[in-house]
């Protein structure tokens, strides 16, 4: 089910720090001040996992921290989303092959579908910090108020004719002076 | 007790007014400066693969394919810690770092850039061993009777050389 038709009404958020560096927890805490004013979509922190709707995740998920990670989200009624908000969250960060972490959200669902918790509802939202209007864009496009900019791109990149044409000349030339090179060691050979 | 009544107070705020951006239904402009989302440029990208070297927290990767003759540069946008090394090393200024910040997505797989770069054949062994345009840009710097010789790849050529060196040897002696 998609996440628009599972909340209705007012979201509340439930932050939790995983091993951040404080960063992405400062720009949170920008996001309930006036300026930009969260509270204008009816979404509000609130203390405790039991009263929130929504988790959002901060750090690298550090291995000593996970049971508490795993704690909070069990806590928190169905249907529930994760909310990944920065890099060490979306992807590890730097710390993405770091024995005492575990690699981010992606690797944690992994963790947590192994172990009977599957999370179907996530939100990825990349920056070191991001933007408070980053955090605010990534919770529009979960609840599709805006189209989502971000697609999986493929480029290629084109040779010209006359590059390929070139390379294909050169090699020809270092066969031909390869067998010129073999006939004169036969040569000295007899 | 302050002497400032809350009357003042009220006072001060009506000044102020309403300060609330109201962003998602109205574009916000980046601040001067702002590094945002890196892009390769694939009219200039030689897959050199310097920008992977540079890459501190590895985001970009780059991966070589034997069966299809490509090397893929992938840029993981979920790790990118927008730090602008990789534009910083890139020779060929292909990699540009844009001011988009919206990146959110609801798929992992939605935050890959892939580019796919054609490879050249090593004309003695026969296998994959750098891409095209970097081998073209590399051969401006090379005196001409010596360009043949780009075409062969790290090892073959050191094959190459040794038993070219050990002729050279036995006929002087």
């Amino acid at each position: 089910m998609s996440i628009p038709k599972l909340f209705r009404r007012s979201l509340w958020v439930f932050h939790l720090n995983t091993g951040a560096c404080n960063a992405c927890d400062i720009e949170i805490l920008d996001l309930i001040t006036p300026y930009h004013d969260v509270e204008r979509f009816g979404i509000k922190l609130v203390g405790s996992p039991r009263h929130a709707d929504c988790i959002l995740l901060t750090g690298p998920i550090n291995v000593n921290t996970l049971p508490h990670v795993i704690k909070a989200i069990e806590a928190i009624p169905e249907p529930k989303v994760l909310i990944a908000i920065g890099s060490c969250a979306c992807g590890g960060g730097i710390w993405f092959d770091s024995y005492s972490t575990l690699g981010g959200v992606p690797n944690l669902i992994k963790y947590l579908k192994e172990h009977g918790l599957p999370i179907p509802n996530v939100i990825y939202v990349p920056g070191c910090p991001p933007k408070p209007e980053a955090m605010i864009y990534g919770i529009a496009v979960g609840w599709d108020l805006v189209r989502q900019k971000q697609v999986h791109e493929v480029k290629v990149v084109k040779v010209s004719e006359e590059g390929v044409k070139a390379i294909e000349g050169l090699s020809r030339e270092l066969k031909e002076s390869l067998e010129r090179f073999k006939r004169f060691l036969r040569g000295v050979k007899s | 007790m302050s002497s400032v009544g809350r009357l003042d107070i009220l006072k001060k705020a009506l000044g102020i007014g309403v300060v609330t951006r109201k962003y998602p239904y109205v574009r916000v402009e980046p601040p001067e400066g702002f590094r945002g989302k890196p892009i390769i440029d694939p009219d200039k990208c030689l897959g050199c693969g310097a920008c992977a070297e540079a890459c501190p927290p590895k985001a970009i990767s780059t991966e070589d394919s034997q069966e299809e003759g490509a090397r893929y540069v992938k840029i993981f946008y979920g790790r990118c810690i927008f730090c602008g090394m990789c534009a910083d090393v890139c020779p060929a200024n292909a990699i540009e770092l844009s001011k988009e910040f919206e990146l959110a997505s609801k798929e992992r797989n939605d935050l890959y850039l892939v580019i796919k770069v054609p490879m050249v054949k090593c004309s003695v062994c026969g296998k994959y061993f750098t891409t095209a345009p970097l081998l073209l840009k590399s051969l401006e710097n090379v005196p001409e009777h010596l360009r043949p010789i780009m075409t062969v790849c790290p090892e073959c050529k050191s094959k190459l050389s040794s038993r070219f060196t050990s002729f050279a040897r036995r006929v002087g002696s």
